[in-house]
């Protein structure tokens, strides 16, 4: 073997093992990244689905005031708009807390409603409202 | 040893990359995040403001205590505050609530600002509540940013109400005195009596009334109705005059439904059925139509007419009701109509064009369904 061989064999040899080294780096660091860009995801869906609940139960809420109806049907009526928005098992539940006011509750399960929910697990989401109806006697 | 520097020197070429990657994923993630944040307590401030107010002025008006109702709602809209304030965990400054409304156009007379207009006719209702909230939010990483450490979100809400007119538009021609045809006839009556027995369609629709007025002033005191009357007896009288106007009659001008004046269609309406005058010379349902329309006239409210009779038009040489029907809705005057003691296409017609309710009704149970019904669309109307 020459000299000029001897070392084109090491600078390949030391290239390959870089080539290795970075290899084992990238698959050490690529699960942090992954991990840090899940949970920042599922962070920002929870905020965001806690908008959407937000939303949701003050309309519900505002229903209350405005409308003559039933709170079955108001709850009916509200879980088709929700659906409609895109979300999913929605519930409502709607309570007269005492002669003026009411509670407007909605949940929604988490992993029903996002596309991720592996690294912070979140179980589900849920917004409270509180309106005005005078109770019937 | 060369060699091996060399490797070491290499080792970790990925790990500044990533711990870079890192940090601009955070901080993109930071960004992100901290404007849906920002979004969500600005839904919630605005959800929160519009419900207080929204919930203040609706127990204004269906509180017909006008001396206790100011203070109640507003105590009522500060609770509802802070309930859906206390929700959210995390820092927020709970401001004053202002009910502008409240505090600045009735401190004086805690009553609904009324103004009459020139023909004398009350011209519409408007209240509003606007509330303020402020909402200091911490935003995630907030140290991280520095000063944009917190962002104060302001909501306000102003709600209003539109008034609800209402005439009673109600056949007093002679066949009123029928007996009702869910009824058996006391012994030698046949039909029509003079002045009316109890059971007769009058009788019903009196009681049916008085039922509806207290309905009524529950639901929404600030709401105002009238009267008019077509084929009455004092038409009679002026009928061989051949004065237009007296095929029908104004009993009641507008008149809020929680007040003592309201009380006089009642007491109208008995004194019809103590001494009935009507004499069958006519039905001009068009000109019952008419005057409650010109009644109606001039108002910003929501305005509506009960149209209730027993039969179809009987009045040679008036207008068809179909006239006054096209002038309702022109003014955008919605007519529910009742048949009494049948079906009458022509009120089906005319409730169809204004967009009302149509109903039929052979007793005064089915009538009191009818009235009950059309309660829910005389509620308090809460504009934004």
């Amino acid at each position: 073997m020459t000299v000029v061989n001897r070392r084109r064999r090491g600078r390949s040899l030391r290239k390959s093992r870089r080539l290795g080294a970075a290899t084992v780096e990238a698959a050490i660091c690529l699960p942090v990244l992954v991990v840090v860009w899940l949970g920042a995801f599922e962070l920002n869906q929870l905020v965001t689905l806690r908008q959407q609940t937000q939303v949701v139960a003050s309309l519900t809420a505002d229903k209350v005031v405005r409308s003559l109806r039933s709170f079955d049907f108001i709850e009916n009526e509200v879980e088709t708009i929700a659906e409609s928005l895109g979300l999913q098992d929605v519930q409502i539940e709607i309570v007269q807390v005492d002669n003026q006011i009411v509670e407007s509750k909605v949940t929604i399960d988490f992993a029903s409603n996002s596309p991720s929910n592996t690294i912070l697990r979140f179980n589900e989401v849920s917004s409270t409202c509180y309106s005005y109806r005078k109770k019937e006697n | 040893m060369r060699s091996n520097a060399h490797l070491n020197k290499s080792k970790g070429a990925v790990v500044p990359i990533v711990v870079v990657m890192i940090v601009m994923l955070m901080t993109v993630s930071a960004v992100t995040l901290n404007l849906n944040w920002m979004l969500y307590h600005r839904i919630n401030a605005q959800s929160t403001a519009d419900l207080s107010a929204l919930s203040a002025l609706a127990s204004i008006q269906t509180d017909a205590n006008a001396a206790t109702r100011i203070t109640d709602s507003k105590e009522l809209g500060r609770r509802l505050y802070e309930l859906n304030y206390d929700r959210s965990d995390v820092g927020i400054t709970q401001d004053e609530i202002r009910l502008g409304y409240l505090e600045n156009t009735v401190s004086s007379n805690p009553s609904f600002v009324v103004s009459e207009s020139n023909n004398s006719s009350i011209s519409a209702v408007e209240v509003s509540a606007p509330s303020e909230s402020h909402d200091d939010v911490p935003l995630f990483f907030g140290d991280f940013f520095g000063n944009s450490k917190n962002v104060t979100i302001v909501a306000d809400s102003t709600v209003g109400t539109k008034t609800v007119d209402i005439m009673l538009c109600l056949d007093a021609s002679r066949s009123m005195n029928r007996v009702s045809t869910s009824r058996q006839l006391p012994p030698g009556a046949k039909g029509i009596h003079e002045p009316p027995l109890p059971g007769s369609r009058w009788f019903e629709l009196k009681a049916t009334v008085a039922s509806f007025l207290d309905s009524l002033r529950d639901l929404n005191p600030n709401a105002r109705i009238g009267l008019v009357t077509f084929g009455g007896g004092l038409v009679r009288q002026h009928i061989k005059s051949d004065l237009d106007a007296d095929w029908a009659r104004l009993e009641t001008k507008l008149t809020l439904a929680a007040s003592d004046e309201a009380n006089g269609i009642n007491d109208l309406l008995e004194s019809y059925a103590r001494d009935h005058p009507a004499l069958g010379l006519g039905t001009s349902i068009y000109d019952g139509l008419d005057f409650s329309i010109k009644e109606l006239d001039n108002t910003d409210a929501t305005r509506h007419i009960i149209l209730l009779s027993d039969g179809e038009q009987v009045a040679p040489g008036r207008p068809d009701e179909s006239v006054a029907a096209a002038d309702a809705h022109a003014e955008g005057i919605t007519i529910h109509s009742i048949s009494f003691g049948g079906n009458f296409t022509a009120l089906n017609a005319i409730s169809n064009l204004t967009g009302g309710s149509n109903f039929t009704a052979f007793s005064e149970s089915q009538l009191r369904d009818a009235f009950n019904q059309l309660l829910g669309s005389f509620r308090v109307q809460l504009v934004d």
